[in-house]
């Protein structure tokens, strides 16, 4: 199963987030017996989030319950406010907000991010709306695809049969404000994002 | 070295079966074996000091080393956990705690020694230091791996101290009567010990599921002796009963060696 969009942009923090609060020793536990039970390692397992959980179980109890909020509030934070769509994401960790600042920074990234803000579309067809050439085009489109902005969503059939996968923004909405010297940013999360996202699931339904 | 060869050699064609559950059980070989060094020393103390002022010097001596051991293995501890956010510093406060009651032990047998008044003085605000330092260890284990508590885990939590601290209270108000300097220093005890033992149990039922929950029930066995010892001391001193080769001091004794065999479990569990 490829792993969601979103995960793809928490695993890239998480990683460090786990580091950080279970120390490398704890965690190098945790990841011998990741491999040892379902022969995976750390990345793996975020992507494939209920056997972390298991393992965490495992080890911590309900305890696993705290940790792996933790784990996620560090890099984001759920809006829950009645005014606001439940969606809405803030992004706590620096590195992430970075990564989403310089993708909408670079302007050839900021025209792809908009041209599928609204509908998947294949690249050559993102590429030609936002004028991009395809070298450079294609190597900016693989950026977003590996940092988990762009997640794939649906196909579409070419005319010599072969099968073409469609991408889309994993935000529908982003806002950047500067409170007290701190850039707040906060996206609005495509729903097919929230619901692939094996961590968000897992956290979400305790 | 050969017992391991010997098992390799004889389990060597068979293949690894991974555990479905990761397996880490309390020892209790290790518990009879602190029950048996206190009961030993205690038949010690009394046949070899029948008076139990003479014990003066060996109580000291051991009521320091205690503690000691458990303190430096609690570094030992922190050590490896060191730099990360919630076990490094948790354990740290475990290790300065330990040393807390250590200070506090060989300020203690210093005035002993001195034949200064032993009945309160700097030794007490450094056993009262140890109870805050643990409460630190817990507060910061508990609020990472539980943030949310229901409201009836905090009633229990509330009620376990309420109900010790009122019986110790009822039961030396009854006996004496009044409530003197004695019984005030000694309620002290009591409230933090109880605090520190409520929490050591919300501690191990956040564990519980889990494999470090063993190490967490380890730790409340010791909490509960350290608490017995603390509602015990302050109820015999309240009434001038307590003496050095008093059994009651067995729970201190104990206390520090599951301490320090529940460090150990936790450092080999994660």
């Amino acid at each position: 199963m490829p792993m969601s969009g979103l995960d793809t942009l928490i695993a890239k923090s998480l990683d460090l987030t786990i580091k950080e609060n279970l120390g490398k020793k704890t965690l190098q536990k945790v990841e011998d017996r990741l491999f040892e039970k379902y022969g995976i390692n750390i990345t793996q397992a975020i992507e494939d989030f209920p056997k972390l959980d298991t393992v965490l179980r495992e080890f911590f109890g309900d305890g696993a319950e705290g940790l792996e909020k933790q784990f996620l509030e560090s890099v984001v934070t759920m809006e829950e406010t009645r005014t606001q769509d439940p969606n809405w994401i803030a992004i706590e960790d620096s590195s992430l907000a970075k990564l989403i600042l310089e993708s909408f920074g670079d302007e050839d990234k900021k025209n792809i991010l908009n041209t599928v803000l609204d509908e998947p579309r294949i690249i050559s067809e993102i590429l030609e709306i936002a004028n991009i050439p395809q070298t450079s085009g294609y190597r900016k489109v693989n950026s977003l695809i590996d940092n988990g902005l762009l997640i794939v969503q649906g196909y579409t059939t070419t005319h010599d049969g072969k099968k073409v996968s469609k991408y889309k923004s994993i935000f529908e909405n982003i806002t950047i404000n500067i409170e007290k010297n701190k850039v707040v940013v906060k996206v609005l999360l495509a729903k097919e994002s929230i619901e692939k996202s094996s961590i968000i699931q897992v956290v979400q339904s305790k | 070295m050969i017992k391991r060869l010997l098992h390799w050699k004889r389990n060597s064609d068979k293949p690894d079966i991974v555990p479905e559950k990761i397996q880490s059980q309390i020892d209790p070989k290790i518990l009879f074996l602190i029950l048996g060094i206190n009961v030993t020393l205690q038949i010690y103390l009394y046949a070899v000091f029948p008076k139990p002022d003479d014990a003066s010097r060996f109580v000291d001596v051991l009521s320091a080393i205690n503690p000691l051991i458990a303190m430096v293995i609690a570094f030992y501890v922190a050590k490896k956990y060191w730099g990360s956010k919630v076990f490094g510093k948790a354990y740290l406060a475990l290790a300065l705690g330990l040393m807390m009651n250590f200070f506090g032990e060989t300020v203690y047998g210093i005035y002993d020694a001195l034949g200064y008044d032993t009945s309160f003085g700097p030794m007490d605000i450094l056993f009262y230091s140890f109870y805050p330092l643990v409460l630190a260890h817990l507060v910061l284990n508990i609020r990472f791996f539980k943030p949310k508590i229901s409201y009836f885990t905090k009633s229990w939590v509330v009620a376990i101290p309420i109900i010790i601290i009122s019986v110790y209270s009822v039961l030396s108000f009854e006996k004496q009567g009044e409530a003197n300097f004695t019984f005030y220093t000694g309620l002290i005890y009591v409230v933090l010990s109880s605090t520190i033992l409520s929490g050591t149990l919300l501690g191990a039922r956040v564990f519980k599921q889990g494999v470090l929950g063993k190490a967490w029930l380890v730790l409340l066995i010791g909490i509960i002796l350290q608490t017995t010892g603390d509602v015990w001391y302050g109820y015999l001193d309240t009434f001038d009963q307590y003496t050095l080769t008093h059994p009651m001091n067995l729970c201190y004794y104990a206390s520090y060696m599951v301490i320090t065999y529940a460090l150990y479990k936790h450092q080999k569990i994660i």
